[in-house]
């Protein structure tokens, strides 16, 4: 007897849960759960200072106030940080759109913490609640309209991947990935919605633009973002007439222009390693001939003596700040002639794209430890709590370029069938499915291209962390779609047969 | 040292006694020739180590520097050093060393203990001491019988050696000698008032300068004194010395400049950039080829320390092995590197054990002052490099050197010049050289040596040696070629197969193109007359 | 020298071996296309013979009125040929469908022929068996029961027949009737014209060899009593056939004037099923008649067997065999250090497979435009891996019949 009731009353509670809570909900309440008990549980998990943060920090008026901060450098994240009181003298103007969410953060802690000491944590959370609509309104866009088992199996896939702490603890560090993933996210997520019809359109175009706009400001390298989505987002004028496209055209407009703002405006700090990995790490690297290379920018052949040589070796022939590189070096070559040779040179092109295929997929750098100094681990330890799938990531695909390429054509030819049934039966907003996909992969791919022809083959894995989100994304919404038609043919099977 | 000849007129003794005193005579003759050390050492005592105590790194004064300068002219003379502030002496640390020097940079000092119980050990133990800057103690202010006064604020100038009319400090109030008993050194002097007073007095081991800065006449004013505190009885040379060159140096220009020098007369040292990757590639050799051309054209090469790479984060690196890797690699090329260049920052501060693991192999070396203060507070100097030179740049000493070329220095100098970017600045440079009064002297003609483990390379009145064996100095420059294998290229499987192969395929689909062409032709119009009829 | 060099070596080879059989077939076939347009149409002369056209057909309630339909519409002597269906234990409406046209014709020769599990449903070729016991002729035609042929189909197949003894069978031209349906239809089409100007023209021109396609076909009854029917075993029934007519000595034409009008299939799952029974129903021919390559008598049918033989196998394991090591190398996980992979090569290769099957597009009205030419670029990439998927699968299925000794049966293609 009480057997029976207590199994009526789980089958109520399992029916009254599935009603109510859809798999983007449960999506949402894991994520929350699990990124707060990794950000917010003893030991707070975060990412150690590689030497960018203090750029991005004096420029938002905080400083470092922690007694041995240099000790830190690679091995432990830092909790807290100083408010600046007075007259900063190195605020620049917004440097990015990381510094909005940044004085954001400070603005909460001041809040509800402390005006002087700013804690990590505010921005953390910060980013975990804007994350998790993120990881709502994606999974919201691919299990609208499916049955209840399969959209639960969907949403367990979607915390794996991305509630994963190689994720999350970008939250707690001054590096701006921790944008780049929410944004890109929320762009992918926007456009599905808008693909779907969802919700109302002109919210999920404002979305859509908002977040590409906030992810192309976010770093210079993110400026073909802006571009690459106001050109593939063209279709999104079909989807409705007059006002919608009014708004869509200009929107796309804007990111366009954006794109080539960011590219032209944000300070890029001149940052001469990297300018330097550029060419020794690049073109120096993978050319039969060095003093050939050289010659093809004008640069002096004996500089074929730094081919292959990276800055952060202790001992080294010359300051890469020096002034003879400056003036011999540098000043021969910048982001387009290198983009040139590349293209007139496809052999070593190929060769570089394999050297950054090889480090695509990490989510989270090596040499970055996750916990603080308070928490007793050893210098440069990572953490270990969920992080299955970034585990998994690195150690399953192939880290090659041709994977890379069969991925990219697998998921264009697995969208391809669908795009021209919509484009036949006219339903353009259907047909917007495929050009966002293609979009989401130009983005991964030109962040690929864009590190390479900017720094070589020095620190990719930081630098691509664009690409890896872009593949999670296409993976998921690919595998969601495989799970939705399955669920679809065999209820329609199973509706012919009865 | 010379064995005294037998045959020199000895008295007549009795028969025993001139076989004991032959007996004596060759145990002491054996006893002095086991004892001798090897001929190219033979000034060589076990360096010495001398205290270095300061009250204050006058950051933001005049004297900003000033500690860092003392050690490296401690370093040129050959000396270990230890630096430490003088609150932290501890009584009875002297007894482990042979001197103490003092830099009393704080005007208003405040009377702490520290300074009574190092001048107590001093007095204890009898060891030379040698102050700088204000408020001499009173005890060694006594044995001095010195008095002195504050000067006007206005600018001094410095006359010593060959010096004359060099500033000193800035202009300020500053204290002077205006009395003492002891051996004067240099001549300060204040033009508008007409005061004059030696830059500092030596007495029995106690020597005193009231005003030493960091700075090329104020430096080697001081050698001057450091000299005869010491009681050294070398004395050194003016040497020329370029510095910042690299592989990617215009090496025309590297060339010429050498030619040019030689033309004029001017032994030179090229201070070069170290390369430790890469050294099979042409442009290395090609490199190789002008520092030899260099060497036979009166140049001396000095090795210079690399670069130490500020992003480089946690790690370390075996400055040893490369190092000596690129000394072996100049070595083999017939080049001898006589002696390491250094920014004096890197071998003050030693991190990662700088100097013994990569600056060992040398006896001889040029620290440059560093450009960016490092405010050293404590140090332990333990490498020494006997045959050292005092580096001042060229510029800051020039315009003051007048025609004393009789006078001698008291200790090498080196004056030195970042190399040129373009045959103008070279020029012009030559032109001063010269035309000023500064002789310089070639470093060839001195002995030296650096030895890695594979080769001993040294240097013996103008000659050069590689493991003992003399190399020819009339090279000139061989031409590279740039045929070099940078990368190996993989065997390829049955490469003239394929290649073949595909250019009989690729043939054959040609002439089927064109035979399609053709029926594409036939068939256009076939297929216009068939069904456009 | 590892093994996946020594596999793409030999994939290498045999891919371009059997391109540059392809290139000669092509020109050959062309040549007697201009041949064809040069000679004028073939006229029937003295006395029209009789004919029998066998329609097989099995649930095609569809579409076998129009079939029927034109078939008496056909511009030949009412009274010198009849139409045999044989509704071969169809479940649909067939049977109704053609009785009640069987009314509306009552004067002609229309004979349908009803079975059912027990009498018939063994497949086409018994079908055709039945149907020849009952026909007359002495000319047996056959049409698939979803063509529409044209009105001078059958009256040029004959005459063309009559007009030489040495020839047992003439075969006519397919074309797609539902071109437009969807893309893979427009890709059917390509590659049947492709196929007809180059395989059957081009073999006959070279060698005087054509297989029969299954459809629009005149053979000597003569011919089929001597073979004994049809061979129930076989799934492709045709291939089955040519072949053992060759063995007879006859010879089979094409003549490209004589054309029908069939329903391609529109969906990629019904293409599969319809390709995977045709490849697995080749291979048993090809298996089955490897004998004959030994044979010195059957000298003229060496070369089609050889060419079947290495289209099925060799080609088609190179060509999966060296897909497969593209795919491993990309993925990084196999190496290869051959030489010769030349992007020029592969690029010419692939304009000279667009361009040359342009040119047999050529041959037909409505062909020559550019968007076929974009569409044969399609083609390369997408169809034709899927009929290597189609291959593969057809080599798997047979050889697990095989295994498991399963029987031939008759799976029917969709339609619409």
């Amino acid at each position: 007897m009480d057997r029976f009731h207590t199994g009526r009353w789980t089958v109520r509670w399992i029916s009254s849960f599935s009603r109510f809570v859809s798999p983007a909900l449960l999506a949402a309440m894991l994520t929350v759960a699990i990124g707060s008990a990794a950000l917010f549980v003893k030991p707070y998990v975060g990412m150690a200072d590689n030497g960018d943060f203090y750029r991005i920090l004096y420029g938002n008026g905080l400083y470092f106030n922690a007694p041995d901060y240099d000790g830190q450098y690679f091995g432990y994240f830092v909790r807290q940080y100083g408010i600046m009181q007075y007259f900063n003298d190195n605020e620049a103007a917004l440097l990015s759109s990381q510094s909005l969410f940044i004085r954001i953060a400070v603005w909460l802690n001041k809040l509800l913490y402390s005006p002087h000491v700013f804690d990590i944590r505010a921005q953390g959370a910060l980013y975990l609640a804007l994350y998790t609509s993120a990881v709502y309104l994606l999974v919201e866009s691919v299990t609208w309209k499916m049955p209840r088992k399969p959209g639960y199996f969907v949403a367990l896939i979607a915390v794996f991947m991305f509630g994963d702490t190689g994720y999350t603890a970008y939250f707690h560090s001054f590096y701006g990935e921790a944008v780049v993933l929410i944004m890109t996210m929320l762009l992918a997520a926007s456009g599905l919605l808008l693909c779907r019809g969802r919700y109302n359109d002109y919210a999920m175009l404002a979305l859509f633009a908002v977040s590409a706009l906030l992810l192309t400001a976010a770093k210079q390298q993110n400026a073909p973002v802006g571009v690459i989505a106001g050109v593939m987002g063209l279709p999104l004028l079909l989807i409705r007439r007059k006002a919608f496209r009014v708004t869509a055209g200009a929107s796309l407009a804007l990111l366009l222009l954006t794109g080539i703002a960011v590219y032209a405006l944000i300070p890029q700090e001149f940052v001469n390693i990297n300018q330097y990995h550029a060419m020794t790490r690049g073109p120096l690297l993978t050319s039969g001939n060095p003093e050939a290379a050289l010659a093809a920018f004008g640069i002096d052949e004996q500089y074929a003596i730094l081919a292959g040589s990276i800055y952060y070796e202790l001992y080294t022939t010359v300051d890469v700040q020096s002034p003879i590189l400056d003036q011999s070096f540098y000043g021969r070559y910048g982001f387009l002639p290198i983009l040139g040779y590349y293209l007139a040179h496809p052999a070593q092109a190929v060769d570089m794209l394999q050297l950054a295929a090889r480090h695509a997929f990490t989510i989270r750098p090596e040499a970055m430890g996750s916990f603080e100094l308070a928490a007793g681990k050893p210098f440069g330890e990572h953490a270990r709590f969920f992080t299955g799938y970034s585990e998994l990531k690195q150690a399953l695909w192939p880290k090659t370029i041709g994977f890379v390429a069969i991925w990219a054509l697998a998921a264009i030819g697995f969208y391809a069938p669908s795009f021209m049934a919509a484009v036949k039966s006219k339903n353009m907003r259907a047909a917007m499915k495929l050009p966002l996909v293609v979009m989401i992969i130009l983005i991964g791919l030109s962040s690929m291209a864009v590190s390479i022809i900017g720094a070589g083959d020095a620190d990719l894995s930081k630098h691509e962390f664009l690409f890896t989100v872009t593949f999670d994304l296409i993976l998921f919404a690919g595998l969601a779609d495989v799970i939705r038609s399955r669920t679809r043919a065999r209820e329609r099977k199973g509706g012919g047969e009865g | 040292m010379r064995r005294r000849p037998l045959n020199q007129a000895v008295p007549k003794l009795k028969p025993s006694m001139t076989r004991l005193l032959i007996l004596v005579i060759s145990f002491c003759t054996a006893a002095s020739v086991t004892l001798q050390p090897h001929v190219i050492q033979a000034e060589e005592q076990p360096p010495r180590r001398v205290l270095l105590l300061f009250d204050s790194l006058a950051i933001g004064t005049a004297r900003e520097g000033n500690v860092e300068a003392m050690l490296r002219l401690l370093a040129v003379k050959g000396l270990q050093a230890k630096l430490q502030r003088v609150d932290e002496y501890r009584e009875g640390q002297l007894a482990e060393y042979r001197g103490l020097v003092f830099m009393a940079n704080n005007p208003k000092p405040d009377g702490s203990n520290a300074r009574h119980l190092y001048a107590e050990d001093l007095l204890r133990y009898g060891l030379p001491y040698l102050h700088a800057g204000y408020d001499l103690p009173s005890a060694f202010a006594e044995r001095l019988r010195l008095r002195t006064a504050l000067s006007e604020a206005e600018q001094a100038q410095v006359t010593i050696g060959p010096l004359e009319g060099a500033p000193l400090g800035e202009a300020e109030r500053m204290p002077y000698i205006s009395d003492s008993q002891g051996t004067p050194y240099g001549s300060v002097a204040w033009p508008s008032s007409g005061k004059q007073a030696p830059f500092a007095v030596l007495e029995q081991g106690i020597a005193y300068a009231p005003v030493f800065v960091a700075g090329a006449a104020s430096e080697l004013a001081m050698a001057y004194m450091l000299k005869d505190w010491l009681g050294d009885s070398r004395t050194g040379s003016a040497h020329l010395l370029l510095k910042e060159i690299y592989p990617f140096t215009d090496l025309a220009l590297l060339q010429a400049t050498a030619d040019a020098l030689y033309d004029a007369g001017l032994p030179f040292i090229y201070s070069v950039r170290p390369v430790f990757a890469n050294t099979d590639f042409p442009a290395m050799r090609r490199y190789l080829e002008v520092l030899k051309y260099a060497q036979s054209r009166n140049g001396t090469i000095f090795a210079e320390a690399p670069v130490v790479s500020g992003a480089a984060g946690i790690q370390t690196s075996p400055i040893k092995e490369k190092m000596a890797g690129f000394l072996n690699l100049l070595a083999e090329s017939s080049i001898v590197p006589l002696g390491v260049g250094a920014d004096a920052g890197l071998y003050l501060r030693n991190e990662g054990q700088f100097a013994e693991e990569g600056m060992a192999f040398f006896r001889s070396s040029a620290l440059y002052p560093d450009s960016d203060a490092f405010y050293l507070e404590q140090a332990e100097l333990n490498t020494t490099f006997p045959e050292s030179m005092l580096c001042v740049r060229w510029d800051e000493l020039e315009p003051y050197w007048k025609d004393r070329s009789s006078a001698t220095l008291p200790v090498d100098v080196a004056m030195y010049a970042d190399f040129f970017t373009d045959a103008a600045g070279m020029e012009s440079a030559l032109r001063r050289w010269k035309s000023d009064w500064i002789v310089f002297a070639d470093f060839k003609k001195g002995r030296h040596l650096t030895r890695t483990e594979a080769y001993s390379l040294e240097s013996s009145q103008g000659t050069l040696a590689i493991n003992g064996s003399p190399i020819g100095l009339n090279d000139a420059v061989r031409a590279v070629s740039a045929d070099y294998a940078y990368r190996e290229e993989e065997r390829k499987s049955l490469e003239r197969l394929f290649t073949v192969q595909n250019y009989v395929y690729v043939t054959v689909i040609c002439f089927s193109l064109i035979v399609f062409g053709v029926f594409l032709l036939i068939g256009v119009r076939l297929y216009r007359r068939k069904f456009m009829k | 020298m590892t093994i996946a060099d020594v596999l793409m070596v030999i994939a290498v080879f045999c891919i371009w071996t059997l391109l540059l059989v392809n290139i000669v077939l092509i020109i050959a076939g062309y040549l007697y296309y201009m041949d064809c347009e040069a000679t004028p149409e073939p006229v029937l002369s003295g006395e029209a013979p009789f004919v029998s056209i066998m329609v097989p057909a099995h649930n095609e309630g569809m579409v076998i009125i129009p079939t029927v339909e034109s078939l008496l519409a056909l511009d030949y002597p009412r009274d010198r040929y009849e139409i045999i269906v044989i509704n071969d234990n169809s479940s649909d409406q067939s049977a109704a469908l053609l009785a009640s046209l069987q009314s509306r014709h009552s004067e002609r020769n229309l004979i349908v022929i009803n079975t059912d599990a027990v009498t018939g449903g063994k497949g086409k070729s018994n079908a055709l068996n039945i149907g020849f016991e009952r026909s007359r002729g002495e000319l047996i035609a056959i049409y698939d029961a979803d063509n529409t042929p044209e009105r001078k189909a059958l009256r040029y197949l004959v005459a063309e027949l009559m007009r030489d003894e040495g020839l047992g069978v003439v075969i006519g031209k397919f074309r797609t009737r539902n071109r437009d349906a969807s893309l893979l239809t427009r890709f059917i089409n390509i590659e049947t014209l492709s196929f007809q100007w180059m395989a059957q023209a081009g073999r006959w021109k070279l060698f005087k060899l054509c297989t029969i396609p299954g459809t629009n076909f005149v053979m000597r009854r003569s011919i089929v009593t001597k073979l004994g029917g049809w061979d129930v075993k076989a799934l492709a029934e045709d291939t089955e056939i040519s072949f053992r007519i060759y063995q007879m000595g006859y010879r089979i034409k094409f003549q490209p004037k004589s054309v029908t009008w069939e329903q391609e299939p529109q969906t990629v799952k019904v293409w599969f099923k319809q390709r995977t029974r045709w490849a697995k129903g080749n291979i048993y021919v090809i298996v089955k008649n490897i004998p004959m390559i030994f044979r010195r008598r059957t000298k003229v049918v060496r070369f089609d067997i050889i060419y079947l033989l290495s289209i099925y196998f060799l080609l088609l394991t190179s060509l999966i065999m060296s897909d497969i090591l593209l795919v491993l190398h990309a993925m990084g996980l196999v190496h290869t250090t051959i030489a010769g992979f030349s992007s020029l090569l592969w690029t010419l290769a692939v304009v000279l497979f667009i361009v040359g099957t342009f040119i047999t597009l050529t041959t037909e009205k409505g062909e020559l435009s550019l968007s076929n030419l974009w569409q044969i670029a399609l083609m390369y990439v997408t169809y034709c891996q899927l009929w290597m998927a189609v291959a593969a699968y057809g080599m798997f299925a047979y050889f697990k019949d095989l295994l498991y000794k399963r029987e031939a049966k008759w799976y029917k293609t969709e339609r619409y």
